[in-house]
Parts: structure tokens; C-alpha cells; sequence
């Protein structure tokens, strides 16, 4: 072992104390590395897994193009590869809904289907089947065997008579679970087949794509690649789809890096921070034995080594333990964070079966790299200037360093002493350390405010109120353009609309309901909207006061909003309809009794209004004004407002109302709370712990702090005390120093983080991020964190004192 | 900056600047062709005007992926350059680095000889055989011929130190003469069988040594009196240099008739609070000691100089100086130093505590401290009055 | 009553791994009131352990220290901090000035402590004496060491304790700035009526005291 090597590892042991808080900092930072691109990396990695087993991986599909400009795509030079598609139609049964269609070989790969048996059809009488399909139409058969087909082709946009054929199996798809839930099929046939049935200049492929990635590399420029050649090829933006979840989880999102960057260098910073003020703050006793070791011979190089590699010495032990740490948190507790969510979602289910089948890469080895890579820059930062220290040590002013140098040769002083006064003395004194420790525990404090803010507000009651208005609420089953059930229409059930007055009595006689609001719905469409239908939901008078408080732009009463022809628009929809304005006027249609009507709308003013009241209906009207849009029933929606915001009784009677009447559904307040419970708690929990550890580590910047500003002043204070300062007077001074630190701290972060947590709110809102609407105060996380740092400070000034006492004034003089 | 610190300037100055030709180069060859392309796609648009914006955009896809493929083409043969250059510079300081080893080993040589000059070994050591320079030969010889000197000038010190050692011992013996014939007067003049002259020479002698006997009861009665507060000292302002005259010409005659010669060096007059007579008499005492203690023909130095409150007056002789361990007794009554009474017989030890009674009276201090070589240095401060704002005082 | 500290068979021994050292070994002395007391010995000889038990720095492992009629380690805790910071003035080799704070801070801290009212014209009389009255907002390490210590004899003198115990003050000055801070301290305790306890291993120093104790291997063998 070198001398240098030597001399390093003995001034860790010698100055054990500190290495241990230095290695604590440095295995908290490190378990922060590792956890935080961890566990995003996971949660992405477990998504982007589970949407590639669900989704196709085609970027992009175009609709409606012809043969020939699919010929032209495939030779373009952005697409590396492509299939095609064409659906014919269905297989005519009432049982089920069977697409047929036509997909060539790439296509097939593109949606991830798997023969399982046989080969995809070619020649002109050939199909590909599931088993389902064969037990819904009550046939059987294997590969080769014929089968007679009956199937309705699409010709302009409807669907034809039903007509039969011979086909030869050729091939079996496999049947999900969910397919058979849902009683929704795949039949495969041949491209003879399309031609056949369909004149080739009417044929519209669904042409599948996949940009090359040498031409685009991230998710916005494949994106961008897609609609460049929309436009050239003059594909309208309704006929063409993005594939956006299989982008964003195969490409790397340019919006993900820049997060997953800052999140790593607030981690650094405050490591740095916490590990540079450690060192800093017990550099005036080392740069003495620097100095003494320097006078025997040592070199500056040398000495930077000897201070860096007992850095490193110690985020040797600090970063595996760290390692360690967070490799047992991601296999334990990350799995314990899937299990939270209760969510019956499918890519849910997913990512569990994929990690617990253990499909899913958990731990990735470069992360394991980056972290101890980026520990190790830390450490090696936050010691450059304690290295420049040591490296500018002379011998002779070594042992005279008492850490800052005050360059202050004289100072307005006070008349008299006190011990508050000696304490400020010695704050003022040491002003750069006190700011340094004061602004990285500050920051952290700041950060968990703002933090604490958002989840504050992220209340899945609020949420959950936002989300469904009233307890309860029931509306009839509606469905459009689908030609199997003409009836869903919404235009065919208004004529006969199930919530009617009896239901509404029935409902109302429900135990624990106290009273039921009916709010009305219709739908227009309109150039203006891109030809998109859009709904006008009809407020009821008990609605005027929510409706009239929501305008924030605009000014319109409710009594105005009943002749039927002003319209309030919700903000959201000027997300998508960006142009739209007060003042204009939106020629709509719609239909009634069968007949396409028009009618103008003009904007009366904006509004704001949670989902629960608009329920997806961005036009909103008095209810008056809705009825002179038809004369039918237009009730959409029928708002219960119970006693209890949850009771399983009356639950379960309204739903043998509903499962009785069997033409209307429900949604309950009950099931969005649990939705947004389960996915908050998730998040809430990752963010508190990840709070905590950085607040762990800022602690530790304290404990440091105080530690040393009585260890350093070890000989201060027995002078001090020499001179007759007893140790009550001791904790005295002490603690009014902890407390300025603690003090200064809170200010800054409770504060700064009230200051800042409004518009971070404001933007959260803005963004519809956990369906934030209201602002509330994180009193109950700011009162913790104040108790904690002062219960923290306070025991610590307590311990501290007691080992002060401990030494004998003799050693502390002479020390 | 060091010449190799230049040199290593110059040298990657040279190669950025090949990289900046090569890019230059690139750059020409990528813009020329960008150019043809430009033209390429302005000429097929002019034919197929449905097409241009199909046309410009692929055209602009290709021209990028030439570039892309110029780019690492450029690349690599900057790669290759600099791996090159480097190689070449690597090589030359190799050898460069070989003779900085050569060089430093010849110092080496010379700093082992130093130490042992240093270490009192005038040895010389033998050359190193892997130094092969010209220039390191001529040091060699020089170092040479330093230790011949050296070890020359060595033996002509210890001659020298043996020289006074005897010389010492022959001025004591020379002393020891005079001091046998008056014990041999005073026993003769007790004698019965003398002429009337002889005794009266031998009752001479005996009178002066009376004579002596008185001065010293002298000594003893202002010491009484300054014991029993008889003595009054009262500080008036005067002038520090006065005070020291007058003590000085108090012990010339004696000095005088030693042959000794009292100096006194005084950065300025100070005028400060004393007892003019007494502060004096304890000067007085302070130089009849040094006068008495001292061989004839010495010098008494007086330095007089100022402090930030007080004012130093250091008298240094070169006497026979006091021995170890009774430093803090010569200040006591009736002390004599060992050595001191071997020297004068007469003296009753009041001097010093005299004189450190009045100093200390007055608010001074007075310690005597062991010169190097022989003698005494005695620093007697006594306070400034109504303190001088003088900034070159403040400053210690 | 003319002693003012009275020591009677002082005991403390220090272990180092196997050996025992006898820092102050049964011994007995007395100080004089108003007198200028030299402690004189060689470096290991244990008079700077028996300085500090005087002070109530350390304590003894038997034996008694009255301090002008208290017994010192009779006192508890708190009590003894405030004897020390009433009767008891301090002056060290390394000044022991606090860094953070101004020269007038340092020499009114005693008093500061105690609570007690600072009369300015005092301080100001005694940093006039002492020669620092231009320097009375200036931060220790702008001072010199002469000067360094001359603040810390004012420290000592300000809160007029009854003894004042120098630790080596001029261990670290130079053999003029020593005679200086010296002459100082002698002329400061004659005029302030102190009583001064110092210990040297000095000889010349030694010649100013009005006392001096030599001290052996924890013994007392010559008072003078």
C-alpha cells in the first residue's frame, strides 16, 4: 500500500464520524440514482413490454388508399416497411361481430397475429378462421376442409346483403379471451377475394407503415415524418392514424430524457451539496494536518489524492450498499406498488403477468453503472474544492486555518455579550456556511412543498367529485354508428328514451336518495368542428349557479342560454378547436325525427366546468333552450344525489333498477373514487418516498452542520466555557444556533414553497393532471415537515451538548 | 509556462489547426456538392412542377445522407491524423524524457554530495557511471575542489579553538599573582621583624582594601533605607537619556581605569516618569557590576529603546556572565553568584536587589539574562507615561 | 488571611497505556495574596496540570483546592462555572481569544457571561493601560501575538477576579514582544492590586515574580 493509500485510510478511521454522515449522504444519494431511472425505467419498460405483447407495431395506418398510391408509398424512402389491409366486411351472424379481411403477410406480422395452424390464404376460396368463429356459426372443419360462409361485404360505406360461399380452411388464428368475451372475431381471406368482390379502383387499404429510424429517431420526428407524407400523398388528417403507443414505447420520447435528466441532477445537486458542506464545514481541522503533512514532505498532488481517495474510499462502501439497498427496494417494493393499483385495466393486468412471469427485466445492468458512475462524479465534484483546499494549503497557515477567512479586519461590535449575541456573532461570522447549509436544506424543503402542494390538491375524493356529479348517475345506453344496432342511435332512443318520469319516481322512493337532478344532452355536428360531432348538454334551472360561476370569459346569463340559439363552450374544446371565439357563430346540424335540421349557435361566452357536469359535452345551454332542438325526450342524465357518498344498499337497488329497465347504465361516484385512489396512491407514494430520502439526505446536511460547528469549535467553546460560560449557557447558544438554521430553512421552504406551489398548481390544473381543481394548502405536510426539522434539531442540539460535556475542558483547550 | 508546457501548446496548435485544413477541405467538398444537389432538384422540379415538393424533399434526404457519409469519411481521417501525430509526438518525448532521467540523476549525484558536505563528511563520492555528459563532468570537478576547501577550512577551526583555550588558561594563572601578594603584604606587615617603610607599604595596601570595605557598608546602609521606606521615590517626567549620563559618568572613572568603554545607543530621548536619583543609583549598581565582573579592556553596550508602553534599557557586558540556575537569585540580598565571588573578593551582593527594588517601584521590571558566549544582558523596562499616540510605536 | 489559593495534598495521575504519570503528586503549597507567584519547571513536570486544577479546569483525584475560602470542588457543575467566571482570570499561551468576535467582544465576554452590567469607562481605562484603545473593534487575527495577548490580559483583568493564573503567556512571543507583555502584566497587577500565578519554564521570566515555586515530577522542592 502507498503512503498515500495509507494516509487516506487513515484519516477515515480517524475521522469516523464524518465519513459515516459523508457515507450515509453518499448511500442515500446513490439509492436515490439507482431508485429514481430504476424504477421510471421499470414503469416504462413494464408499459412499453406490455404494449408491445398488446399493441400493432405499425407506426402509422393510412385509410382509403387506392392500389396505385400504395404502390407509390411503398417506394418512398422514409418507410422501411409496410403491409396492407383491407377490411371487406363482416361474416353475417348475430352472435357475434367476425370481421373479414384482407391482410397481406407483412400485415399480419404488423398486427402481431399468429396462425396457429396453417398458412394465410391465397388463392381466391381460401380463409383463415378461428375456432370461435367456426362454434359461433355452429360449424366445425379443420385445414382443407370446406365450409359454407355467409358474409356481408361493405360497398360505399354500408354494408351489402348477405351472401354465401365455399371456403377452404386454410388456417387457424388463435382465440383471446378477450375476443371471446367480446364476442368479436378476425377472419382472414384472400387478396383474389378482395378483388373479386370489389372493383379494384373502389378497393381502400388501410396501408400499414413503419418509418425508417435512421431517417427519424424519436417518437416527434417519426411523427412528424408521418404527416409530411400524409401530405404528400394527400391523405386527409381523418384517414390517417398514429400509432402513438407503440411510438412512445419503442422510441425514446425526447420530452422523457430531459425529465429523467432533471430529476438526476436535483439528486445531484443536493449530494453534491450535502457531500461538498460536510467536507467543507470539517475542512478547518483537516487543513491543520494537511498542513502537518504537507510540512514532512507531502506534494499538492499528493494531497489531492489523499483527500479524493478518502472520498472514494468511503462511496466505495457507501455506492454498493446503495446499490444493494435500492436492487432489494425495486424487487420488493416496487412489485408491492404494482399490487396498489386495483384497476381492472388490461395493460395493467398486463405488466403484472409480465413481471411476475418475470418477462420483465427489473434490474438493468447499466443502471447500475450510471448510478455508481454518477455517485462517483458526485463524490468527486463535491470534493474538488476541498482538494483545491488541501492542494493550497501552506504549512505554516495550516495551523493557524480556522476554516473561513475573514477578511474583515475590524467589526461594529456590540457593547455588552449575551449569549444570543455570541450565537449571532458566530452566524454572522460564518455567513457562506450558514447560507450554504440553510440552501440545501431550503431547496429540499421547497421541492417537497411544491410537491406536497400537487398531491394535496390531488385529492381522488375531489377528483372522483369532479369526475360525476351527484352520487349517481344513470343515463340510457347509447351508441352510434353502428349498423348492427341502428336502435342505439342516440336519434332513434330519444323517440322512446328510457329515463322517463316513472323511473325518475322510482328512483327518488330509493331509500338514502335525497333528490335527483335531470340534465339533457344532444348532438350536432358541425364544419366548424371538423365535421366531428360534439355534444350540447342542457342544464337544468338547480345547474343556473354552477353553470353561470363557470364562465370565465364571456358574459351570458342563464336566462339568455334558454332560447336555444347562445351556447356556452368549455375550454377543453378550444384545446382541440383553437380558433373558436366569443362571438362566432357555428352552423350545426343534427337530426330530428329522422331528418337532418340545421340551426346557429353563437358563442356566448367560455367556460370552465369540471368533467362531472359536462360529461364530455364541451356546448353547454339552459335546458329550455336544448328542448327546442326536438321535441322528444332528451334526458341524458339522471344525478342522484344520496345521503352517503357511498352505500352498497342503495347501490345495489338503483342497479336492479337499471339491470330491470336493461336500456340504461350507471356510473358511480364510488367506482371513479376507487380509479383515482388506486392510481394517486401509487403516485403519491413514489413521490413521498423520493421526497423523503432527498429530505434524509438535506438532514444529514444538518446533523453535519451542528456536529461540526460544535466540533470544529471544540476548542471555542472550552475557551468559552474557560471563561465562564456554564453549559446551560452552552445549550443555550447552541440551540438558538440550530434554531436559525432551522428557522431560516422553514422560512425559505414553507415560504418559497407556498409561493411556489400556486402556479405549479395553476399549471397542474391547467394540464387536467389528476383532475385538479381546487387549491388547497399542504398544511398537513408542512406541519410535518416543520415538526420533523425541529424535533430533528432539537434532539440534536440535545445529544450534541451531552457529548460536549463529556470531554474534559482540558482536551477541548488543548485540542 | 515551461518550455515543454509550450511545446506541448505548439504542437496541439498544429494539430487543430490540420484538423481545421482537413474540415475546410470537407467543408468545400460537402457545400459544392450540396450545391449540385440544390441544382439536381431545382432542374427535376422545373420538369415534373406537380412534384416539386415531393421532388425537394427527397432530393434533400439524399443530399443529407452524403453528407452523412462525407462527414464520417472526414472523421476518420482526422481519427487516423491525430492518431498519427500523436504517435510521432509520443515517440519524440520518449526520447526527450530519457535525457530529463539523465539529467535529474546528475542532481541527484550532487544533492547525496551536498547532504554529506552538510553531515561534516568532506569525502568525496564516487561518479555515477551512467552520467555521460560533458557538462555534468565540469560540475563534478567543481564539486570537487568545494570539498577540498572545505575539509581545509575545518582543521584550521580547531586549531584555532585549541589556541584561546590555553589562552584562558594562561590570563588566570597571570591573575592569581597579584591577588597571593597582597595576602603576602598583609601577613608580612603583621610581622615583627620589619622596617618602619615596609609596614608602612603593607598597611597601604591593607588601607585600600579598608577603603573598599567602606564602599561596601555604603551599599548597605542606602539598602536599609530602601527597605525601611526611608527612601521616598517620587516619579517625575524627565528625560530617560539624562538619567542614563548621569549613571554612566557615575562609573566612568572606574570603567576608565579598567580601560573598558561603556557605549550607549539610544533611538530617541524619551521623557518618562522616574525617580531621577534613585532610578540612577539602581543604573549605577547595574554598570559597577558589569565594570566589576568584567575583564579589562571589555565594552559595556547601553541600548535604550521603546516598547509599546514602556521604555527598554538593556545593559549588556561581557563578564564573567551567571550561572545556570541562579538566575532568579542574583536579585536576592547578600546573593553572590558563585563565580563572582571567586573573582572580586569584595561586594556584599546589595547591587542587584537594590537596584531591582527601585525599578520595581516605579513599575518596572528588570531581568538578567545569559549572553551567548560570556556576559550578561540586563533588560530593565520602565512604564511610558501618558501613552504617545505614535503609530510607529503601537506597531511591536 | 494572606493565602489566597490554598492547596493541600493534591493528587492527580494521569495513565498512559501502562504507566502512570504523576502529573501532581501530594502537594501543598500556598499563594499569597497580592503577590506575583512564578511556577517554574521543566516541560512535563506537571505544573501546568496543577495550574489547571487551580483554575478549575480539571479536577484532582484527591486532595483540596480553596480558592479564597471556597473549596473549589465542592462546587457543582454550573456553580463551578460561575465561581470561575467571578474569581478566576485566565490568561494562556494561545491566547485562546475567540475568533469571531472584536477585541472589545473578547475583553467584555467574562462579563457578558456573568450577566453583569459593562461599565465602558473601565474597559475603555484598562484597554487605554494596556494600549488598545485604537484597536477596539479590530478581529483577533488581525492582531499580532503581543497584541493578541494583551487583549487577553485585558479579558483577565476586566471582571476584576481575585487571582489571575498565566498559562506560559509568552510562550509564543518573541524575546522583545515577551519583555513587553511581561512588563505589562507585572505593572497591570500592581496597579489593579492582582494577584498572579504563572507558570514558565523560563528562568528570565521567572526573575519578575515576587515568588517563585519549583516544581519536580509533581512535587513542590523549592519556594523561594
Amino acid at each position: 500500500m502507498s503512503m498515500v493509500t495509507e494516509i487516506a485510510v487513515a484519516n477515515m478511521k480517524y475521522h469516523k464520524s464524518k465519513n459515516i454522515l459523508t457515507g450515509i449522504a453518499i448511500f442515500l444519494t446513490t439509492l436515490l440514482l439507482f431508485l429514481v431511472p430504476t424504477i421510471g425505467m421499470d414503469l416504462i419498460n413494464c408499459q412499453k413490454a406490455a404494449i408491445n405483447e398488446v399493441y400493432p407495431t405499425w407506426h402509422a395506418l393510412y385509410r382509403n388508399v387506392s392500389e396505385d398510391t400504395a404502390k407509390r408509398l411503398s417506394s418512398h424512402h422514409m418507410i422501411e416497411s409496410f403491409g396492407l389491409r383491407s377490411d371487406l366486411g363482416y361474416i353475417a351472424t348475430d352472435d357475434a361481430n367476425i370481421a373479414m379481411m384482407y391482410m397481406d403477410a407483412q400485415a399480419v406480422e404488423m398486427y402481431q397475429l399468429k396462425l396457429s395452424e396453417g398458412r394465410l390464404p391465397e388463392e381466391e376460396n381460401e380463409i383463415v378462421l378461428s375456432r370461435g368463429i367456426l362454434e359461433t356459426l355452429s360449424l366445425s372443419g379443420e385445414i382443407g376442409d370446406t365450409v359454407t360462409i355467409p358474409y356481408q361485404v361493405y360497398r360505399n360505406g354500408s354494408l351489402d346483403f348477405i351472401r354465401e360461399k365455399d371456403f377452404v380452411i386454410c388456417g387457424f388464428l388463435p382465440d383471446t379471451g378477450e375476443s371471446k368475451e367480446q364476442k368479436s372475431y378476425t377472419s382472414l381471406v384472400a387478396k383474389a377475394f378482395l378483388n373479386e368482390e370489389i372493383p379494384s379502383d373502389e378497393i381502400g387499404y388501410r396501408f400499414l407503415l413503419q418509418i425508417d429510424t435512421e431517417y427519424a429517431k424519436d417518437t416527434e420526428k417519426i411523427e412528424e415524418s408521418i404527416r409530411q407524407l400524409a401530405e404528400q400523398f394527400d391523405i386527409s388528417e381523418q384517414d390517417y392514424r398514429i400509432n402513438e403507443d407503440y411510438l412512445w414505447a419503442n422510441y425514446v420520447d425526447p420530452s422523457f430524457i430531459p425529465i429523467m435528466l432533471l430529476i438526476m441532477l436535483i439528486i445531484i445537486v443536493a449530494g453534491i451539496i450535502t457531500i461538498y458542506s460536510i467536507y467543507y464545514i470539517s475542512m478547518g481541522e483537516r487543513v491543520q494536518e494537511f498542513g502537518k503533512i504537507k510540512a514532512i514532505g507531502a506534494t499538492t498532488g499528493q494531497l489531492r489524492r489523499i483527500v479524493l481517495l478518502e472520498g472514494f474510499l468511503v462511496a466505495g462502501i457507501a455506492v454498493p450498499l446503495g446499490l444493494l439497498a435500492g436492487t432489494l427496494l425495486t424487487k420488493y417494493v416496487f412489485l408491492s406498488f404494482f399490487k396498489l393499483y386495483r384497476n381492472e385495466n388490461m395493460l395493467m393486468s398486463t405488466i403484472q403477468g409480465l413481471i411476475q412471469g418475470g418477462e420483465v427485466q427489473l434490474l438493468v445492468p447499466w443502471l447500475y453503472l450510471l448510478a455508481t458512475g454518477v455517485a462517483m462524479l458526485t463524490v468527486f465534484l463535491s470534493l474538488l474544492r476541498p482538494m483545491k483546499i488541501a492542494a493550497k494549503v501552506s504549512e505554516i497557515e495550516a495551523m493557524r486555518y480556522t476554516g473561513e477567512q475573514t477578511t474583515k479586519k475590524s467589526r461594529k461590535g456590540y457593547s455588552n455579550i449575551t449569549v444570543t449575541r455570541l450565537a449571532m456573532i458566530h452566524l454572522a461570522g460564518n455567513k457562506k456556511k450558514s447560507l450554504v447549509t440553510i440552501c440545501s436544506m431550503a431547496i429540499t424543503g421547497l421541492f417537497f412543498m411544491v410537491v406536497a402542494t400537487v398531491l394535496s390538491c390531488a385529492d381522488p375524493k375531489e377528483a372522483a367529485d369532479n369526475s360525476v356529479m351527484g352520487e349517481y348517475q344513470i343515463s340510457p345506453v347509447i351508441e352510434f354508428n353502428n349498423k348492427e344496432h341502428p336502435e342505439l342511435e342516440w336519434s332513434q332512443v330519444q323517440k322512446d328514451n328510457p329515463l322517463t318520469e316513472e323511473l325518475k319516481e322510482q328512483i327518488l322512493q330509493v331509500d338514502g336518495v335525497n333528490s335527483l337532478e335531470c340534465y339533457l344532452a344532444n348532438y350536432v355536428n358541425a364544419d366548424a368542428f371538423d365535421g366531428d360531432r360534439e355534444g350540447i348538454i342542457g342544464v337544468p334551472e338547480s345547474g343556473r349557479e354552477l353553470l353561470e360561476n363557470g364562465i370565465i370569459e364571456g358574459n351570458v346569463t342563464y336566462e339568455e342560454l334558454k332560447s336555444g340559439d347562445k351556447v356556452i363552450i368549455d375550454k377543453n374544446l378550444l384545446y382541440w378547436f383553437p380558433d373558436l371565439k366569443i362571438g362566432d357563430v357555428i352552423d350545426v346540424s343534427f337530426r330530428d325525427k329522422d331528418e337532418e335540421c340545421k340551426k346557429q349557435l353563437e358563442i356566448a361566452a367560455i367556460g370552465d366546468y369540471s368533467l362531472g357536469f359536462t360529461s364530455f359535452h364541451y356546448l353547454i345551454m339552459a335546458e329550455e333552450g336544448l328542448r327546442s332542438f326536438s321535441d322528444h325526450n332528451l334526458n341524458m342524465y339522471y344525478r342522484i344525489f344520496a345521503d352517503k357518498k357511498y352505500d352498497a344498499d342503495v347501490e345495489a337497488k338503483l342497479k336492479a333498477i337499471v339491470e330491470e329497465n336493461g336500456r340504461i347504465e350507471m356510473d358511480t361516484w364510488k367506482a371513479h373514487y376507487d380509479e383515482w385512489n388506486s392510481g394517486m396512491t401509487l403516485t403519491r407514494c413514489a413521490c413521498y418516498a423520493f421526497l423523503g430520502i432527498l429530505g434524509a439526505i438535506c438532514i444529514m446536511n444538518m446533523i453535519n452542520t451542528m456536529i461540526h460547528s460544535v466540533h470544529v469549535r471544540k476548542k471555542e467553546i472550552g475557551m468559552l466555557q474557560a471563561v465562564g460560560m456554564s453549559d446551560l449557557q452552552l445549550l443555550k447558544m447552541l440551540q438558538f444556533e440550530g434554531l436559525f438554521y432551522t428557522v431560516g430553512t422553514l422560512i425559505v421552504a414553507v415560504g418559497g414553497g407556498s409561493v411556489a406551489g400556486y402556479p405549479v398548481f395553476l399549471w397542474a390544473k391547467d394540464h387536467g393532471m389528476f383532475n385538479i381543481r381546487n387549491y388547497h394548502y399542504p398544511l398537513a405536510a408542512t406541519l410535518v415537515m416543520i415538526a420533523v426539522l425541529v424535533f430533528v434539531q432539537v434532539i440534536l442540539v440535545f445529544v450534541i451538548g451531552k457529548s460536549v460535556k463529556k470531554d474534559s475542558l482540558i482536551d477541548r483547550i488543548r485540542f | 509556462m515551461d518550455r515543454k508546457g509550450k511545446q506541448k501548446i505548439s504542437f496541439i496548435c498544429l494539430i487543430l489547426v490540420g484538423i481545421a485544413l482537413f474540415a475546410a477541405i470537407f467543408f468545400c467538398k460537402v457545400s459544392y456538392e450540396k450545391k449540385i444537389y440544390e441544382d439536381q432538384g431545382k432542374e427535376l422540379s422545373a420538369i415534373y412542377p406537380e412534384l416539386a415538393e415531393e421532388l425537394s424533399e427527397n432530393i434533400s434526404y439524399y443530399a443529407a445522407k452524403s453528407m452523412q457519409i462525407d462527414f464520417l469519411i472526414m472523421l476518420a481521417v482526422i481519427f487516423l491524423a491525430v492518431i498519427v501525430l500523436v504517435g510521432a509526438y509520443l515517440l519524440l518525448t520518449s526520447a526527450n524524457k530519457k535525457r530529463l532521467t539523465e539529467a535529474e540523476k546528475g542532481l541527484n549525484f550532487v544533492y547525496e554530495q551536498l547532504l554529506s558536505f552538510q553531515n561534516g563528511n568532506m569525502d568525496i563520492l564516487p561518479l555515477p557511471k551512467e552520467i555521460s555528459s560533458q557538462k555534468f563532468g565540469d560540475v563534478y570537478d567543481k564539486l570537487r575542489e568545494l570539498g577540498y576547501y572545505f575539509s581545509d577550512l575545518k582543521e584550521r577551526l580547531e586549531q584555532e579553538e585549541n589556541s584561546t583555550k590555553s589562552l584562558i588558561t594562561d590570563i588566570s594563572h597571570q591573575l592569581k599573582t597579584p591577588l597571593a601578594s597582597i595576602k603576602m603584604s598583609h601577613e608580612l606587615s603583621l610581622s615583627t621583624d620589619l622596617s618602619e617603610e615596609e609596614r608602612q607599604s603593607f598597611l597601604e595596601t591593607e588601607t585600600q582594601e579598608i577603603l573598599k570595605m567602606e564602599a561596601l557598608l555604603d551599599e548597605l546602609v542606602k539598602l536599609s533605607r530602601l527597605e525601611n521606606s526611608m527612601i521616598q521615590i517620587t516619579c517625575e517626567t524627565c528625560s530617560i537619556k539624562k538619567t542614563i549620563s548621569e549613571a554612566v559618568s557615575q562609573i566612568y572613572i572606574k570603567a576608565n581605569a579598567k580601560n573598558m568603554e561603556i557605549c550607549v545607543e539610544m533611538e530617541k530621548d524619551v521623557e518618562t516618569p522616574h525617580d531621577h536619583k534613585w532610578t540612577v543609583e539602581a543604573l549605577a549598581n547595574i554598570l559597577e557590576n558589569a565594570v566589576k565582573y568584567s575583564a579589562s579592556g571589555t565594552t559595556i553596550n547601553i541600548y535604550v529603546s521603546c516598547l509599546v508602553n514602556h521604555v527598554v534599557i538593556q545593559v549588556e557586558d561581557e563578564g564573567i556572565g551567571i550561572p545556570e540556575g541562579e538566575g532568579h537569585e542574583i536579585f536576592k540580598r547578600f546573593y553572590r553568584g558563585s563565580n563572582a565571588k571567586d573573582l572580586v573578593k569584595e561586594g556584599a551582593g546589595v547591587g542587584l536587589y537594590l537596584a531591582r527594588s527601585i525599578i520595581e517601584q516605579q513599575g518596572g521590571t528588570i531581568v538578567a539574562k545569559r549572553k551567548n558566549g560570556s556576559g550578561t544582558i540586563f533588560q530593565i523596562t520602565l512604564p511610558l507615561s501618558g501613552f504617545e499616540k505614535n503609530k510607529t510605536l503601537t506597531k511591536l | 488571611m494572606s493565602e489566597i489559593v490554598k492547596i493541600t495534598d493534591l493528587v492527580k495521575y494521569y495513565h498512559v497505556g501502562e504507566n502512570v504519570v504523576k502529573a501532581v503528586d501530594h502537594t501543598n503549597l500556598e499563594i499569597e495574596r497580592g503577590k506575583f507567584t512564578a511556577i517554574v519547571g521543566r516541560s512535563g513536570s506537571g505544573k501546568s496540570t496543577l495550574l489547571q486544577i487551580i483554575g478549575g479546569l480539571d479536577r484532582p483525584d484527591s486532595g483540596e483546592v480553596m480558592i479564597d475560602g471556597t473549596n473549589l470542588f465542592k462546587l457543582k457543575g454550573n456553580q463551578l462555572a460561575v465561581f470561575r467566571r467571578k474569581k478566576i482570570g485566565f490568561i494562556f499561551q494561545d491566547y485562546n481569544l475567540i475568533p469571531s468576535l472584536n477585541v472589545w467582544e473578547n475583553v467584555v465576554l467574562p462579563m457578558g457571561l456573568d450577566g453583569r452590567k459593562v461599565k465602558k469607562e473601565d474597559v475603555l481605562k484598562i484597554l487605554e493601560q494596556i494600549g488598545l484603545d485604537d484597536k477596539v473593534e479590530a478581529m483577533p487575527n488581525t492582531l499580532s501575538g503581543g497584541q493578541k495577548q494583551r487583549v487577553a490580559i485585558a479579558r483577565a483583568l476586566v471582571s476584576s477576579p481575585a487571582i489571575i493564573l498565566a498559562d506560559e503567556p509568552t510562550g509564543n512571543l518573541d524575546s522583545k514582544t515577551e519583555l513587553e507583555v511581561m512588563a505589562l502584566l507585572k505593572k497591570c497587577v500592581k496597579d489593579f492590586n492582582q494577584t498572579l500565578v504563572m507558570i514558565t519554564h523560563d528562568e528570565t521570566i521567572a526573575q519578575m515574580a515576587d515568588v517563585v515555586v519549583v516544581i519536580e515530577d509533581g512535587k513542590v522542592v523549592k519556594k523561594a
